[in-house]
């Protein structure tokens, strides 16, 4: 019985397999409807086929000499810009007198009004029903007129959106503090605006297949490796959802290890860190209705590189990823190598120490294994609560669960004092790399297990399968972590070099154009000076 | 045909050496208790003799760029010839894993955790190695920068550390033994660390260099290596002088005399790193070339379906290697060199002479 | 199909990791199932097949029954004493004995009793060096009396009197590494069979209520028998012939005044010759930097004859002390300074034949001593009060 658990696990992988092999692409299978002539009908057609749903308006007028000519304005309310709306559309139209009072043919006109009357920017012709709907769904108007096959698209988008603020999960001292918005356009916009260069793709598709979000892939493409951009476009295209609410949906169906604790596709709140992955070859997928911008491949160094690093001075920037680093190893392993020491080899203690640890130890009743568990679990508890609290109240929490717990345990005997330490400095380093705040959190744990079994040993053990299963990971093909084996420049890894030693771009990733400068060129003293006349430098 | 499609570059190959000798200086008891004091004139000794051995490593793998050892000895002896002696070598590689793993059970269990029984720890090593096996050579090899650039920190530091309690005057008297036990030093480095370099033959096809680049980083791993193993036998004899021939792991016990103010003392955790990490290193390579080499015989497409049977061969052959840890010792010391002579210098230099006689190999047409 | 194959791979690996899991953790030692061993002594017993083994262990002290300083003694230690034919049988007694397992990792000394220190203690240490738990770094005493009376000592300056004699040693150790001797150190020179291995020497007084444990010298042994000591003085007289000394205070004292100096750094070579008749000579050239402690009296002297005076009567001061405490190791027939080694690693062909009648070759050493000494600073003041102006 056990094991049918896991045989029905591996025949959904098996299944899943398969399935990613003969799926064809993601079309939407409805038959499309025709625009009739007599508006009446597609009116009666719209007004089924969105259940009378009380935001559709309708509004009909006329125009035209003698105000001849029926048409109607389809929107729903609520995601049109009535401004626009009346403006581009109906004070025109309206408005709009014949050249010569001849009365145009029925499919001319439609060509006639998009091309002389209307005052839009973005006008569509559309020839089914269907299309109508789906383009007011999204905010644009659709203006139908009696007679004609035709109908009339103008973008009216105009909803309430969040403006660009500076986001809350990755605040910088020093940088751009726009973020995101949950917009598609205005995402698109923030990029374009770091990166104006004509080499700039904007793709878009539609995914869901209840929701139709739209998705934007963004890539530079003499830089980006078309390999990568075809392998993210084929995966989108074989997703199998009826929703896209967050990219995350998104991420999780594209990620080449979904079972793996460590993410291969990146993500990011911020338009420049957005764009410098975008330089460097990578491609962005932009998601309508979220502030997470997917990028594609990650590198596991990605997660210990932050913005802030490249707009600081190599030599704190250098200091401060060694630090993350350290900080990454710490939350990791901090409390097996707590457990392993002092339950399995308190030889390599010193003595003093010893003494300290077994002091603190004596007359609690639990085995440090169980200590540790129950301090990362309030840990746990506390980090989560904090997040789902409102504001004011969270303050109180987090006073609450630090000092009191912590302290009310240490006095109480339940668990030592140095248990609780080491806890909240782990606790504290996972704070410095957000990005593996899962897979710390996982991992952690499972080091714990090994070491309370197998001491200095199972730890050992496990960093090496952990290095196993960091190196057999690709990110879209892209090796994840390649464990400093000089195969990539290492500029950029432990240390951050100065930004002139950076002269080519990652190979694994940037297929098209590898060189960002041609020189390994230092820059100019400030008392040195280029001055034919002046070589020496002496009049300054 | 190759069995393991994945590639290494020139800079991983020469990592990879550098930490396969590196692990062999944890291993140098059965040295110094023969040579005692001049542990690191046997050692100089062995370079020198081994560095022809290595250009004739060089030399084979130059002039048989896309075939590993078991395609050369066929392709020099006649077919049948070839893969009986390729048997042979199997044999030869499944010793060499299988006596590594008990090493590192055996080191492992006397030093970290002295009451679990062997199996658990064991078989806790295999099952990882064998993970990695899976994904072919490029995964194991990629540390090996990363692990030889620890061996080296670790090795500068732990000789910072006992500078205080070093005693030069131990190095003396040289030259005092009688030569024979020179000879039998020379030829236990020679054999046991610096010749078992004749596995990197099996991994020929994976690395895809010039010739002189082949030169280049071969040379430049085994030079790291013979600087490392010189380095932490001369610390040893220099710290523990005359009692050296006496301790089964010398390392550890040098490592446990660092006392530097009473906060930094204890640092015998570096060993274990060093011995965990270097040792797993070895041996799954050892595992993967054993493995390769029996697919290589048996001529199959993919090794993948042999990677948890060989482990389970080489898991119990580690058990029943020898009775106990003073035959394994003795044994390094006698009767090991002698036999391992044959597959690491005797078997390539004739298959070099061969191959030269038959004017092998025989050039493309194109 | 492939569900098969899949199923067996799970139980195979499933068993494999419930095999780990499941059995235990056998290396485990929880800190409160150990007992911390920071001193052990071995003296001679009532009955002679036997010694008397005493483990002195630190007690961990739980945070609510700590109170005052004036807690009696027994709270911070615990002696476990036991009579055995050797040391791995008294541990297991003892192990069998009581609650905790004992954890020899952390011993800082092991003392000997003088009367077990004369029979050989060769035997004894097999344990410490054989064993993976114990350290080579563990200090070597000698208890002038019974071990045991160290390890129970109640003293003022400290709680547990094995951490007190480690401490007290290593810090002498500063002065000269030979004072302190390891169990590496005692090992290495027994293996060179002509050295006389050198131990320190502890005395346990009575004062008042408390004890008091002082070093008074090191015991010489011969072989791995104790026979006889030096005094402080003889000790200070073998650091000295050692060389590599710093912060030593050489007391000197003529009938022209008083002076104490301090050595900043006294280094010793010693080259080693075989003379004519094949007897040893041995040239020990010190070479020094002091600095003037104190002076009292010199009120004859002008202050230019004072530093070449204070430099003279140094040197002597030093000479006299390496050429007394020769004259103890010749009397002896104790090689303590390793000369013999000294030998072998300069005439390894000529050491095979001397090696035997080392004994006697000892004894009819030619010891030529030269000290050098040099005296750059003389502290604040430059000439004592009352000295004479010129």
């Amino acid at each position: 019985m056990f094991f049918e658990f896991f045989v029905r696990k591996i025949k959904f992988l098996n299944h899943y397999r398969n399935y990613q092999q003969n799926n064809t692409e993601n079309t939407i299978k409805e038959r499309p409807i025709k625009i009739k002539k007599q508006l009446r009908e597609n009116l009666d057609s719209l007004k089924t086929i969105l259940g009378n749903s009380s935001d559709l308006k309708i509004h009909p007028f006329r125009f035209g000499a003698n105000s001849s000519i029926a048409g109607v304005l389809v929107f729903i309310d609520g995601l049109v810009d009535n401004a626009t709306l009346t403006n581009a559309i109906l004070r025109p139209v309206q408005s709009w007198q014949f050249k010569d009072n001849s009365f145009p043919l029925e499919d001319e006109l439609i060509s006639v009004l998009e091309q002389e009357a209307l005052c839009a920017g973005d006008v569509e012709i559309v020839k089914s029903l269907s299309d109508v709907i789906s383009n007011c769904l999204s905010g644009n108007t659709a203006l139908l007129v009696d007679g004609c096959v035709s109908g009339l698209i103008v973008n009216t988008k105009g909803w309430d959106k969040r403006n660009v603020t500076e986001p809350n999960s990755e605040t910088v001292v020093r940088g751009p503090r726009e973020g995101f918005t949950e917009n598609l356009r205005t995402n698109t916009a923030l990029i374009r605006r770091k990166i104006s260069n004509k080499q700039l793709r904007v793709e878009n598709m539609i995914l869901g297949q209840k929701t139709r979000t739209n998705v934007c892939l963004m890539y530079l493409s003499g830089v980006v490796n078309m390999k990568v951009v075809e392998a993210v476009k084929y995966r989108i295209k074989h997703m199998d959802v009826d929703s896209i609410l967050e990219s995350g949906y998104i991420e999780e169906y594209i990620e080449d290890a979904p079972f793996s604790p460590f993410g291969t596709v990146g993500y990011s709140e911020k338009p420049d860190v957005v764009a410098a992955r975008i330089l460097e070859g990578r491609t962005a997928i932009v998601v309508d209705g979220t502030p997470f911008v997917l990028t594609a491949p990650m590198l596991f160094i990605e997660s210990f590189q932050t913005a802030e690093d490249y707009y600081m001075r190599p030599l704190y920037a250098s200091i401060t990823r060694i630090l993350r680093f350290i900080a990454y190893f710490i939350t990791v392993f901090g409390p097996s190598i707590y457990i392993a020491l002092t339950a399995f080899h308190q030889e390599l203690l010193p003595t003093t120490l010893l003494f300290t640890i077994a002091n603190a130890r004596e007359g609690t009743p639990f085995p440090v294994f169980i200590e540790a568990m129950i301090m990362i679990f309030a840990f746990e508890i506390l980090r989560e609560g904090g997040i789902r609290l409102p504001r004011p109240v969270g303050q109180a929490v987090s006073i609450v669960g630090a000092l009191i717990m912590g302290d009310a345990a240490v006095s109480a005997g339940l668990v030592g004092a140095p248990v609780v330490i080491t806890v909240a400095i782990t606790a504290v380093a996972g704070f410095l790399v957000p990005m593996q705040n899962e897979s710390g959190s996982i991992l952690r744990v499972v080091m714990m297990v090994l070491a309370s079994f197998l001491g200095w040993y199972g730890i050992s053990m496990g960093f090496l399968a952990l290095l196993i299963h960091l190196g057999s990971l690709t990110s879209f093909g892209v090796p994840y972590f390649d464990g400093f084996a000089w195969t990539r420049n290492l500029q950029d890894s432990v240390v951050r070099m100065p930004l002139w030693t950076m002269v080519k771009r990652p190979k694994d990733i940037a297929q098209g154009d590898t060189t960002r400068t041609h020189f390994f060129i230092p820059p100019l003293r400030p008392y040195e000076t280029q001055d034919e006349d002046d070589p020496e430098g002496e009049r300054q | 045909m190759r069995i393991d499609k994945t590639q290494i570059s020139g800079v991983q190959f020469m990592f990879t050496v550098t930490c396969f000798i590196q692990s062999s200086s944890l291993l140098t008891a059965f040295l110094s208790e023969i040579t005692k004091q001049d542990s690191w004139l046997a050692v100089l000794f062995g370079v020198v003799v081994c560095l022809p051995l290595i250009w004739l490593y060089r030399t084979l793998m130059v002039m048989f760029p896309d075939y590993n050892l078991i395609q050369i000895l066929e392709e020099v002896y006649s077919p049948v010839v070839g893969k009986t002696i390729g048997i042979s070598y199997a044999w030869f590689f499944i010793t060499l894993t299988a006596l590594n793993l008990s090493d590192m059970g055996s080191f492992s269990k006397l030093t970290l955790m002295k009451r679990t029984p062997d199996v658990v720890l064991i078989v806790t090593c295999m099952l990882v190695m064998a993970w990695a096996v899976k994904y072919g050579i490029r995964l194991i090899t990629q540390y090996s920068a990363l692990f030889v650039f620890v061996a080296f920190s670790i090795l500068i530091a732990s000789v910072l550390l006992v500078l205080n309690q070093i005693n030069l005057q131990n190095f003396l008297p040289m030259f005092d033994l009688p030569a024979i036990k020179y000879v039998q030093g020379t030829h236990i480095i020679s054999t046991i660390p610096f010749g078992e370099l004749v596995t990197l033959l099996m991994i020929t096809p994976n690395v895809k260099l010039t010739r002189r680049d082949t030169t280049k980083y071969l040379f430049g791993g085994f030079t790291l290596g013979w600087i490392t193993v010189l380095v932490v036998i001369s610390r040893d004899i220099a710290v523990l002088g005359n009692t050296l021939p006496i301790f089964t792991l010398p390392t550890l016990v040098t490592l446990r005399l660092v006392n530097l103010g009473e906060a930094l003392s204890r640092v015998e955790i570096l060993f274990a790193i060093m011995l965990i990490m270097l040792l797993f290193f070895k041996i799954t390579f050892l595992y993967y070339v054993s493995v390769i080499t029996v697919a290589q015989i048996m001529k199959t497409k993919s090794y993948r379906h042999l990677i948890l049977a060989a482990g389970a061969l080489i898991t119990a052959y580690s058990f029943t290697l020898y009775p106990s840890p003073l035959h394994h010792a003795a044994s390094a010391k006698e009767i090991t060199p002698i036999l391992w002579t044959f597959f690491e210098i005797l078997m390539p230099l004739l298959t070099f002479v061969i191959a030269k006689l038959r004017k092998l190999p025989k050039e493309k047409e194109v | 199909m492939i569900p098969r194959r899949f199923r067996l791979l799970a139980v195979f690996l499933l068993s494999l990791l419930l095999m780990i899991f499941l059995s235990g953790c056998w290396d485990e030692h929880e800190l409160h199932t150990l007992f911390i061993v920071t001193g052990v002594a071995l003296d001679e017993s009532d009955d002679p097949e036997k010694m008397d083994i005493t483990v002195q262990i630190a007690k961990s002290q739980s945070k609510s029954s700590r109170s005052g300083d004036t807690e009696p003694q027994e709270n911070y230690i615990i002696l476990l004493k036991n009579k055995s034919g050797t040391m791995m049988e008294g541990l297991m007694e003892f192990n069998r004995d009581s609650s905790r397992t004992l954890m020899l990792n952390h011993n800082q000394v092991l003392l000997f009793g003088s009367s077990l220190a004369k029979q050989g203690i060769k035997d004894h240490i097999d344990l410490f060096m054989r064993d993976q738990d114990s350290r080579m770094e563990v200090l070597m005493i000698v208890v002038d009396g019974r071990g045991e009376e160290a390890l129970a000592a109640k003293l003022s300056q400290d709680r547990i009197s094995g951490m007190f004699i480690s401490r007290v040693i290593r810090t002498m150790s500063s002065v000269s590494s030979y004072y302190q001797v390891r169990m590496l150190d005692f090992v290495s020179r027994l293996l060179e069979e002509t050295t006389s291995p050198v131990v320190p020497i502890v005395t346990v007084t009575k004062k008042g209520k408390m004890e008091e444990i002082k070093i008074t010298g090191m015991a010489v042994f011969k072989g791995d028998k104790m026979i006889d000591r030096l005094s402080n003085d003889e000790t200070l007289g073998y650091i000295w012939a050692m060389g590599d000394v710093k912060h030593c205070n050489v007391v000197t004292s003529t009938e022209v005044g008083k002076a104490v100096f301090q050595i900043i750094k006294l280094d010793c070579k010693r080259d080693v010759k075989i003379r004519q008749d094949g007897g040893i000579g041995v040239k020990l050239s010190v070479n020094t930097t002091l600095s003037v402690g104190e002076i009292s009296g010199f009120s004859e002297t002008t202050s230019e004859e004072l530093m070449p005076y204070l430099v003279k009567i140094a040197q002597e001061e030093i000479k006299r002390k390496i050429m007394n405490s020769f004259e103890t190791a010749r009397r002896l027939n104790a090689d303590i300074y390793g000369f013999g080694t000294s030998v072998y690693r300069k005439y390894p062909k000529e050491w095979k034949s001397m090696k035997d009648s080392w004994d006697e070759i000892f004894s009819d050493i030619e010891l030529n001593v030269q000290v050098k000494a040099h005296i750059p600073v003389t502290g604040q003041i430059t000439q004592p009060l009352g000295m004479k102006e010129e």
